[in-house]
This record gives C-alpha cells, sequence and structure tokens, in this order.
C-alpha cells in the first residue's frame, strides 16, 4: 500500500475517532451523573475524561474498543476526583445526599425520581454497574474490563446491586402509599 | 430445567442482559411460556432495567458558556497606527510557510473545538506528569483566570531546573484580551512572568490579531508576547511533537 493511500486511511480513521469522541460526551455525562447525581462533579469528570481522551485520540488502535477505553478513563477519573473530594472517606463507602423529599417523590416524575433517589443510595460500586449494565448496555465482559473486576464479580455485584435496588423502590413504595393513607386521613 | 425456582436470580440477570448463550435462551424461554411464576420474576427484572434506562434518558451535556467577545480598545487617534498593523499582520498571515492539511492539523482543529475548558483548580491534575505543555486561553475572564495564572506560575517555578519541564500559552479570538496591554488587568503580570521564567514562553495568534485590527479593534501586546502565525498550527504542531494540550 502507498503511503498516500496509508495517510489517507490514517486520516479518515482519525476523523472518525474525534467524531466518535465528540458524539460520546452526552453519554459520558449521563454517566457520570448517574454515578455523582451531581452536575459539577459530573461535568468536572467529563471534563477531566475529554481532555485525557482528546490528547489521546491519535494512540488509539481499534476503533471498536473505544467506548469501552472511554468509560474506563471516566471511571478512572471519577474515582479520583472522588477521592480527592472526599480523602477520608473510602470510595465504595460513598452513599450520597438523597434530597428527595415526599413531596418531590409525588411530583410529576414521581416513578423516575424514586428510582434515581433509590440509585443515589446505593453503594457506589453497585451504583457503577448497575448504571454500566443497563443504561449503556455493556456487556459483563466489557463492565470487567472497563472497572477492571473478574467477570464473575460483575455478576453477582449486579445481582446484589439489583436486588438492594428492588428491596429500595418496594420500602419506597410502601412509605408513598403510607403517605397516601394519611393524607387522606387528614 | 424441570424446576423453575432453580433458576437463579444471576441467570435470569444474564437472560435480560443478553449474556446467555442461543441453547440456555430457548430453554428459560420455554420455561418462562410454562410457568407464571417464573415468568413474572423475568418481568420485574426487566421492568427494572427499563425503570433504569428512563431514569437517565433525558441527561443531557450542559453547555459551555461562551462569553461573546467583544473587544473594546479601538482608539479614534491611533486609526492609522491601526490599519498599519492590520496590513502588516494580514500579509505575515499569508506569506510565512503554512502547514499542510495534514492529520496533526485535523486532530489540533478538534482538539481546540472539543476540548473542554479546565478550571483553575483543575490545572495541576490535568497536568500531571506532563511536561511539555500547551495551554490555550480560549476566553478571558479576570474573575477566575488569576487563580489559573497562580496555578501556572507556581508549577513554572516548582519546575524551573527541571529543562525538559516546558509551557506555552497560546491566544487567539476572545482569549487575546488576557494579554491586551489596554484593557486585561494580567497582561502585565503575563508579560512579566514571559520575560522572567524560561519556561513559559507566550504567543498571540496573527490571524485573531489581524481579523481584530481590520474590524477596529486592536490589540496591544507587551514586549514579552511572541506571535505565531496561526494558533490552530501551533497547536498541531505542539502536539505532534507530543505536548499536551489544555485549554484554559
Amino acid at each position: 500500500m502507498s503511503s498516500f493511500k496509508n495517510w489517507l486511511m490514517l486520516s479518515a480513521r482519525q476523523r472518525k475517532l474525534c467524531k466518535r469522541l465528540e458524539d460520546g460526551r452526552s453519554r459520558l455525562f449521563r454517566m457520570a451523573y448517574a454515578w455523582s447525581h451531581d452536575t459539577d462533579i459530573a461535568d468536572e469528570v467529563v471534563q477531566m475524561t475529554m481532555i485525557k481522551a482528546m490528547n489521546h485520540v491519535d494512540k488509539i488502535k481499534d476503533i471498536d474498543a473505544l467506548d469501552g477505553w472511554l468509560f474506563r478513563v471516566l471511571s478512572n477519573c471519577f474515582i479520583d476526583i472522588c477521592r480527592q473530594k472526599r480523602e477520608a472517606i473510602d470510595i465504595d463507602d460513598i452513599i450520597l445526599l438523597d434530597n428527595d423529599t415526599p413531596e418531590s417523590i409525588h411530583s410529576q416524575n414521581e416513578m423516575l425520581n424514586s428510582v434515581r433517589s433509590a440509585i443515589s443510595t446505593l453503594p457506589f460500586k453497585h451504583r457503577q454497574i448497575i448504571t454500566l449494565v443497563d443504561i449503556e448496555n455493556f456487556s459483563y465482559a466489557e463492565v470487567a474490563s472497563i472497572i477492571d473486576i473478574p467477570q464473575g464479580t460483575v455478576m453477582s455485584r449486579l445481582n446484589r446491586a439489583r436486588k438492594s435496588l428492588r428491596t429500595l423502590l418496594n420500602e419506597q413504595k410502601k412509605d408513598n402509599e403510607v403517605m397516601t393513607k394519611l393524607e387522606v386521613v387528614r | 430445567m424441570s424446576n423453575y425456582n432453580e433458576y437463579s436470580d444471576e441467570h435470569i440477570s444474564a437472560y435480560i442482559d443478553g449474556e446467555l448463550d442461543n441453547e440456555e435462551r430457548a430453554q428459560l424461554l420455554f420455561d418462562e411460556q410454562e410457568n407464571p411464576d417464573l415468568a413474572e420474576r423475568i418481568y420485574d427484572a426487566r421492568i427494572l432495567k427499563e425503570k433504569i434506562q428512563l431514569a437517565y434518558s433525558d441527561m443531557s451535556t450542559p453547555q459551555f458558556e461562551n462569553k461573546s467577545f467583544s473587544c473594546t480598545a479601538f482608539v479614534h487617534q491611533r486609526f492609522p497606527l491601526v490599519a498599519s498593523l492590520a496590513l502588516l499582520l494580514i500579509a505575515a498571515a499569508m506569506f510565512v510557510p503554512t502547514l499542510n492539511n495534514n492529520d496533526d492539523l485535523i486532530i489540533a482543529k478538534q482538539l481546540i473545538k472539543n476540548t473542554p475548558v479546565v478550571t483553575a483548580s483543575n490545572i495541576d491534575k490535568a497536568i500531571g506528569t506532563n511536561k511539555q505543555v500547551i495551554l490555550n486561553i480560549a476566553h478571558y475572564q479576570p474573575e477566575w483566570f488569576s487563580e489559573s495564572i497562580d496555578h501556572i506560575e507556581a508549577l513554572l517555578i516548582k519546575n524551573k531546573t527541571d529543562k525538559k519541564f516546558n509551557i506555552e500559552i497560546v491566544a487567539s479570538s476572545a482569549g487575546l484580551n488576557a494579554l491586551d496591554a489596554d484593557t486585561s488587568i494580567h497582561a502585565e503580570r503575563l508579560n512579566a512572568m514571559a520575560e522572567r521564567l524560561d519556561n513559559l514562553k507566550i504567543v498571540a495568534c496573527a490571524k485573531s490579531l489581524a481579523r481584530l485590527a481590520s474590524e477596529g479593534n486592536t490589540i496591544q501586546l507587551l514586549k514579552a508576547i511572541t506571535v505565531t502565525p496561526s494558533v490552530a498550527e501551533q497547536v498541531a504542531k505542539r502536539t505532534g511533537d507530543g505536548w499536551l494540550y489544555l485549554k484554559i
């Protein structure tokens, strides 16, 4: 293959990579938000991820592996930023503050608010795995590579996360039913 | 599987996540139709997954605030000087040999367009262990620019003896406001830093200067500030040499 043809191919490939990075930004933000439930932290994490990604765009060999790599960078940046913000707290023990009040849960997006609220109370490692699988539809193998754990651990952790989430949602539902009954009595 | 209760939650999760092979899927599909309890477990698992997807489906990236560019440095009595400078800079930008429209330039333009602005508190972290960094002033907002400059100066002083450590600050378009001796509260400080610190170079974009001057907006540069024909080409050159690109 001529060097000119090589150049043309490389150029098209790199253009494609840049476009993919640009397109991936909103997905990264959504994921960072699902992990942090804080737009400032999500923005900061995406900022760091994009900087790292844009500066290494020419070193990415396999375009198909870009997604997994990007989310791996996102995960590492998220952990770094959280560690800096909460130095004394183990990342796995971070439980986000739940700002939802019963009134806000009864808003028009009641169900979605309940899910977000429940996810925000999960430990980070559960929140991370459930969002990677359910929001981004990553395979178990991809998730294992992104957060650097064995595939078997992905399965068991995901299962525990879903079980906890289901329990939390059921508890919320019961609380809401009690609140509704109390309001009716009043 | 004859006993439906033998299906673990992990197995059902793997089923709804598309992780089972064809044989396992076919078996579970068959059993699901035969057993309402199993069907309910699968339905619950699917609903939970869909709820999570929906809960975050409307999240979108916040847009960075782009401060509209406004240069008010036009001075009527300097019009002949401004016009001459404009012509000189346009000529310089046209005749200085430019890089070919190669990969580096394409990447550089993408970097300039898409790289998010690094906040002052994140500069150290973003630079990390990199020793050669090109910093692009994207917008000049005096209220946070001081903090950014503090971090950069501290890094430069800390690495003063390391000859490999170099920072190049480039400014184009709205970023040129930071270098304007007439209007910027930081112009003197940046000039002093460039004079004092060997590992710092501050560069203004000739194309942007020419364009602004032709519009009647002149940017007064102090003597330690150098001029490059095009910031995009400068970024392409530096990143091609392995420098880290950041936008401040």
